[in-house]
């Protein structure tokens, strides 16, 4: 049995799914930006099932022909399959609407009607056994953020999927009724084995959705086919209004009428300080500037941190190396392949994570408490001066963390939208990228340098920007963005959601680490490096004016950004890199590590988002424009 | 008075008479309970052809200036609507 946790967004489903299942998900305060589907386990009274978390979507319609993967993977879920529904209960009548389209799909769900401590707060009481009875499904009251009612909720999901009880219907106005009645009757017959029922399906031709077209088209006879087109240009003639309008106007009257039979107000509701907030943080002039103080305090406290710690794990695992040097003996194998664990090893703690960890702390503070999408709207404007919009700030954003995610998080964007976007978001500083600038210009010249990098960095992509939109013509819809109410970040929320992210570092990423640096010690301890850098050093020092030794750091670059600033101090032979290295050769090393090109995983990303040519496309114009910017630094710093 | 949701300042209270705008945009801002006979509450906006802030019941959405100029609104009082 699987249950399939679907929402609207901001509604808590990724908190319900960090509470119970020991896995990864990302909670992030942002429509439709969850790292792909989440998968983990759950285990009620002693039974396991599997647990998904889809992307937060506000309802089952497709927009146009670009498809929806978390509705497309709802639609195609096994008949095993139970869908738990998680409902802000502090905006039930809106949260509804979903909740009848779900219950349209005629499969056992159940609805957790999570923020009761909200809704209570606001003075709305909901009448639960009442709501139940009325959409005949098991509905659990739960409070995520501090575990309420999640183990009756799962129970209750796990009942539901034994019995296999469908829902109950609530038909829409009669003469809507009328026409979804006509129409199963129509299609009943054609309708294929494992997809939702005829009246799904009928709702859905009413609504034009693409994909009653996608499933039926392949089973319908072409007369089936015209009947249908005539049933549904009659109720447009009959009442005078698009069917798709006619639908959602009628869902939405259905979900006021449900909302008032179950909801009372009890009292007024309180007033807090989250409702004067926005009176500053989204103010015409103050918003700006508080959203500047916040985002720089955010990083030099990422960056004091980082600066606090690494030298102090540096000098542990310098003297670590010096003890095995003794035991095993310089220049043997062994020593080599030790050395390199150790290196590697200690490039993961020392460097990366003083970084990444107050990184993500900062980055869940400021999706978690609903600052993100604040941060959206007020860049709108700013954004629209490089030809994009708003939203598109949020992968950009997410880019400083990790480029998969930010790129992955273009996907609510559309064609040119998302091109741009993600081509723009490959060119981010992510965390990784951040340990090189901080980690090489913020320690050897100044942290006031680094921060120019990001300075100069933001102007090179508003220059990629403005190109890009100059060459792709505007074709996308406006900025259209919920701005969710404010959350205080609960600790644990927070805790839980830097640690899903930095496991996916020590899982995934600390191997990796520890293997290119045992592979680069091997190159060094059969002295290939020579060969390698060889090979490169037209490029790297005639082009790019750096030494010879540094051109092997580029191939393991491409692997993790990491690698590169490991590598270096392996490559050199020091950590004293400025005794090698002038600081302006430092600065154009950085900036070309950075930026030549986005590791492999980015690669990934771009390819599944804005396909494979594009992404050559967008590797190689970064790589030549880069070597170029590069070689110009060094030449006139060097 | 009939005019466009983006001349519409703060404290405005007007309702949705037309979206000009596509299917997608369309779809979207119903979504969000802002279709065509809802009674929104305008309660912010940024200079400069930033996006405008309504609100309607329990949700705060922020609507681009371009999109917010091709939606047609009138003064309005709730009808249907708490």
């Amino acid at each position: 049995m699987e249950f399939v946790l679907v929402g609207q967004p901001y509604g808590g489903r990724s908190t319900i799914f960090n509470e119970v299942a020991g896995y990864r998900a990302g909670s992030r305060n942002v429509p439709g930006v969850v790292d792909d589907h989440a998968h983990g386990e759950v285990e009620v009274d002693g039974e396991r099932a599997g647990l998904v978390d889809l992307p937060g979507f506000y309802s089952l319609q497709l927009s146009d022909d670009e498809s929806d993967p978390a509705v497309e993977h709802l639609l195609a879920a096994p008949p095993d399959t139970v869908i738990v529904n998680v409902v802000d209960a502090s905006v039930l009548s809106r949260s509804l609407e979903l909740t009848l389209q779900l219950a349209e799909l005629g499969r056992p769900y159940v609805v957790a009607l999570n923020m009761t401590d909200e809704a209570r707060r606001k003075g709305i009481r909901i009448h639960v056994a009442r709501l139940s009875e009325i959409l005949g499904v098991p509905v659990v009251e739960t409070v995520a953020r501090s575990g309420e009612g999640i183990r009756d909720l799962f129970r209750a999901a796990l009942r539901a999927g034994r019995e296999g009880r469908p829902p109950a219907i609530l038909p829409a106005p009669p003469r809507l009724e009328e026409a979804i009645g006509d129409l199963v009757h129509l299609i009943g017959d054609h309708v294929p084995q494992g997809t939702p029922g005829p009246r799904f399906l009928a709702i859905k031709l009413i609504e034009r959705d693409p994909i009653a077209r996608s499933i039926l088209d392949p089973h319908l006879p072409e007369d089936v086919w015209s009947a249908v087109r005539a049933r549904l240009v009659a109720l447009e003639a009959a009442t005078g209004q698009a069917t798709d309008e006619l639908m959602s106007a009628a869902r939405h009257s259905v979900a006021f009428d449900l909302f008032e039979r179950v909801a009372s107000f009890r009292s007024r509701p309180r007033r807090d300080v989250r409702e004067r907030l926005d009176d500053v943080l989204m103010h015409p002039v103050l918003g700006y500037v508080f959203l500047v103080a916040i985002l720089a305090a955010s990083f030099s406290l990422v960056f004091q941190v980082g600066n606090a710690v690494e030298p102090v794990v540096l000098t542990w695992f310098d003297r670590l190396a010096v003890l095995l040097a003794a035991r095993l003996g310089e220049g043997t194998l062994a020593y080599t392949v030790v050395h390199g664990i150790v290196a590697g090893l200690g490039g993961g703690v020392g460097i990366v994570v003083p970084y990444l960890l107050p990184f993500f702390v900062v980055l869940a503070i400021l999706e978690d408490s609903g600052y993100l999408p604040r941060i959206a709207c007020l860049l709108d404007n700013l954004m629209h001066r490089i030809g994009l919009h708003g939203t598109s700030v949020l992968p950009l954003v997410m880019g400083y963390g990790c480029s998969v995610p930010g790129i992955l998080a273009t996907r609510v964007l559309k064609g040119r939208d998302r091109l741009v976007t993600a081509a723009l978001t490959s060119l981010i500083p992510c965390s990784a990228r951040m340990t090189l600038i901080f980690g090489l210009v913020g320690f050897y010249i100044s942290f006031e340098a680094a921060l120019l990098v990001y300075g100069l960095n933001l102007l090179l992509i508003a220059a990629v920007g403005k190109v890009l939109s100059r060459f792709l013509p505007d074709d996308s819809p406006a900025l259209i963005l919920e701005i969710p109410r404010y959350h205080l970040p609960g600790p644990v929320v927070v805790a839980k959601k830097t640690w899903f992210r930095l496991e996916e570092f020590i899982v995934i990423v600390w191997p990796l680490l520890v293997v290119g640096s045992v592979v680069l010690e091997l190159i060094d301890h059969f002295d290939l490096s020579g060969t390698i850098n060889g090979f490169l050093a037209p490029y790297t020092v005639g082009l790019l004016g750096f030494p010879a030794a540094v051109g092997i750091t580029f191939l393991f670059g491409v692997l993790r950004k990491e690698l590169a600033l490991v590598l270096l101090f392996a490559a050199l032979g020091t950590t004293e890199i400025d005794q090698v290295m002038t600081l302006g050769q430092i600065a154009a090393y950085t900036f070309f590590a950075t930026f030549y090109l986005p590791c492999l995983a980015t690669f990934a990303a771009l390819g599944k988002v804005i396909g494979v040519r594009a992404t050559v496309a967008l590797a190689i114009g970064t790589l030549g424009l880069v070597s170029l910017l590069t070689g110009g630094i060094s030449h006139l710093f060097g | 008075m009939i005019r466009r949701l983006a001349e519409c300042r703060r404290g405005d209270r007007v309702r949705i008479l037309s979206v000009e705008a596509g299917r997608g945009a369309r779809l979207h801002l119903t979504n969000l309970g802002l279709a065509v006979g809802r009674v929104v509450d305008v309660v912010g906006g940024t200079p400069f052809g930033g996006p405008v802030l309504v609100r309607n019941g329990d949700t705060e959405a922020a609507i681009g200036f371009g999109l917010a100029e091709r939606i047609v609104v009138e003064d309005g009082q709730p009808a249907q609507e708490a």
